[in-house]
């Protein structure tokens, strides 16, 4: 086994560095200032072909596999995490749920859209009282003839506001827990959906979070994503293959952070030398250095999985425990290698820091993976 | 509709480069190839000429692993590649490597328009547009920052120094361009995944015909050094602000950084 990557994905690699330096860079600490939607950069997304990199050339996308997603959300990561997390709910999470549960006419017309970018999408799954991402799930899709009538909230939305449709979970069978729910597409114009707010937050500015209501939204049953009761499967796999991106999130971000310490350290002067030279930096450096090519390892592996169809919902969740930790563990050295300046806003490690952060809370509390991968272990 | 070559360097890319902190030496150990900075530029240049007149890019090159480098190339809007593979190009000299690549455009030519850099991003000689050109017998215009086709009319600006120059050749020319000529675009995924498909073809150096002196460098490279700028960090704190003044000027003096007035 061999993580050594292709030329092809070598190159995606490179040309999202370099596509991440001029256009993303420039506008990164001015999006997380000023809570902006960074709408230039969603259409040069569009037009250099990330929306759809791992999608099916069928419906626009270029079938670069998996990992090539994972190497592309990296580098974007690198410069702003919040750009990065809406290319992840727009590709991994939309973009997967529609390409694997959705009908040839549903592809056609949202898939293709999401692609182009012509239509950004967003998963709506988290309801207020509860951890962004995770239930209680009370919206209610009740029958109505052959149309679904839905009516509740949804919280913590990514991309929230912003999008043309969402892919909302809501409770279509009250009585069987293992067919509670039911996902359906719902477009912004249908009367009685609304953005009720948009939700500040700590980092990852860019991508922003928003309220939604639903007050007797009616779909049709075409409106419906796989079938009715298979709305757990959808949430459960989508969030397992977005977590493996959003791992990739952390890695990038991480390392960005690890960058900015080594040349802090090589630069700052501290009796008489630089502060590259003291034990403690240097430990610090080295853990973090370890720690994050460690954990790009187990990214680059999940999304190999991925690539082969494989189960990962064990390896997602390792991700979600191990790798967002590592995270946060590294901007805190990162941010503790700068000292004082370190709290800083002049200092982008400070903006790094507030962007991993948000890795352990979103899509519930980091006891949660700990439940699952001991019950795969146990159980 | 023109035909156009572009000549590219495949070079180590200098962030990958350490000094060796002992005796300045370069560990490339883990430095990895790229296409020389400024070439991208002369591959921009000819892919808009095409968008606009219509015609065809090809590109050529004479170095080593150059296997490496033909998807990014073809990714940039390439439509073939060239590539003599030869251990010959590690010890090459402009001399040398102006031998080879005329000799083979001869063979795959003949192009209406051949570009490069005005000079590779890892030695700068600034010698193979100008060394190809007498080689071809055709015009050579260096120092470009703008190019204009019309038909098989070429306007071309030079930049030089504080003014420019337009120049208008009818026919054939080898052109090496400025950096600044263009703004290079970043290949789109499409255009990535897309260059797995283009051709390629790997020219035998042996088959060019070259003689042993025409592959024998004229320049022999004798070391190459990392250089390391050691800062001296003299702190002149005295209580008495007049005396450090005097004795940091009187340390800029000894080292020949200031003098006095005539």
């Amino acid at each position: 086994m061999s993580f050594q990557l292709n030329e092809i994905q070598e190159l995606i690699q490179q040309n999202t560095r370099d596509f991440a330096k001029e256009y993303i860079e420039p506008i990164a600490g001015q999006t997380d200032k000023e809570n902006s939607f960074p709408q230039k950069v969603v259409e040069q997304l569009a037009g250099n072909d990330y929306f759809g990199l791992f999608l099916p050339e069928e419906f626009g996308g270029s079938e670069a596999g998996y990992l090539s997603f994972v190497l592309a959300v990296e580098e974007m990561a690198k410069v702003s995490a919040g750009v990065a997390a809406i290319l992840i709910n727009q590709s991994a999470l939309a973009g997967y749920a529609l390409n694997k549960w959705g009908t040839p006419d549903q592809k056609k017309s949202y898939l293709s859209s999401l692609i182009t970018g012509e239509k950004l999408g967003a998963f709506a799954l988290a309801e207020p009282g509860a951890a962004p991402g995770a239930g209680p799930n009370k919206l209610t899709a009740v029958k109505d003839g052959g149309d679904y009538i839905l009516n509740g909230r949804k919280s913590y939305v990514a991309n929230g506001g912003q999008a043309d449709f969402y892919l909302v979970f809501g409770v279509t069978d009250e009585e069987d827990p293992s067919r509670r729910m039911s996902s359906f597409i719902i477009e912004t114009q249908t009367p009685g959906f609304s953005v009720t707010r948009t939700i500040g937050k700590m980092g990852q500015r860019a991508c922003p979070w928003a309220e939604l209501s639903f007050e007797n939204v009616r779909v049709t049953a075409g409106q419906l994503l796989g079938n009715e009761g298979e709305g757990s499967i959808i949430a459960q796999e989508a969030k397992a293959v977005a977590n493996v991106a959003e791992g990739a999130l952390v890695i990038g971000v991480a390392q960005a952070g690890m960058e900015e310490a080594a040349n802090y350290a090589k630069q700052r002067i501290q009796f008489g030398q630089p502060i590259a030279n003291f034990p403690a930096i240097r430990n610090m450096l080295a853990e973090m250095s370890t720690n994050i090519h460690l954990a790009r390892l187990a990214v680059y592996d999940a999304a190999n999985m991925i690539e082969q169809g494989k189960n990962i919902f064990t390896e997602a969740a390792m991700i979600k425990l191990f790798v967002s930790r590592i995270g946060q563990n590294s901007l805190i050295d990162a941010v503790q290698v700068h000292g004082g300046y370190g709290f800083s806003e002049d200092m982008v490690v400070s903006r790094y820091y507030r962007d991993v952060k948000g890795s352990l809370l979103i899509d519930g509390s980091a006891d949660l993976p700990e439940s699952f991968i001991a019950a795969d272990l146990l159980d | 509709m023109p035909r156009i070559l572009v000549c590219y360097k495949w070079v180590l890319d200098e962030q990958d480069i350490k000094i060796v902190s002992l005796g300045l030496s370069l560990d490339v150990s883990r430095a990895k190839y790229k296409i020389s900075d400024y070439d991208k530029n002369a591959i921009e240049e000819a892919v808009r000429i095409v968008e606009k007149n219509g015609g065809s890019v090809e590109a050529i090159s004479f170095g080593t692993s150059l296997k490496q480098s033909f998807k990014d190339v073809l990714s940039r809007g390439v439509d073939k590649v060239y590539a003599i593979d030869s251990s010959i190009a590690e010890n090459a000299d402009a001399y040398v490597t102006a031998n080879v690549l005329a000799a083979a455009i001869r063979k795959i030519g003949p192009y209406d328009l051949i570009l490069c850099a005005d000079g590779s991003s890892d030695v700068y000689n600034q010698q193979i547009g100008s060394r190809l050109s007498a080689l071809l017998g055709l015009p050579g215009i260096t120092s470009v920052s703008q190019i204009n086709c019309e038909g098989d009319r070429i306007s071309a600006t030079r930049k030089l120094g504080d003014c420019t120059e337009v120049v208008h050749i009818k026919g054939q020319a080898v052109i090496s361009v400025l950096p600044e000529i263009n703004s290079v675009r970043i290949p789109t995924m499409k255009q990535v995944l897309a260059a797995a498909k283009k051709p390629s073809e790997e020219i035998k150096i042996d088959a060019l015909g070259l003689s042993d002196a025409e592959l024998l460098p004229k320049v022999t490279k004798v070391s190459v050094k990392g250089f390391v700028m050691n800062r001296k960090n003299i702190v002149f704190k005295d209580a008495n602000q007049k005396d450090n003044v005097s004795k940091l000027v009187a340390s800029l003096a000894k080292e020949g950084l200031l003098k006095e007035r005539g």
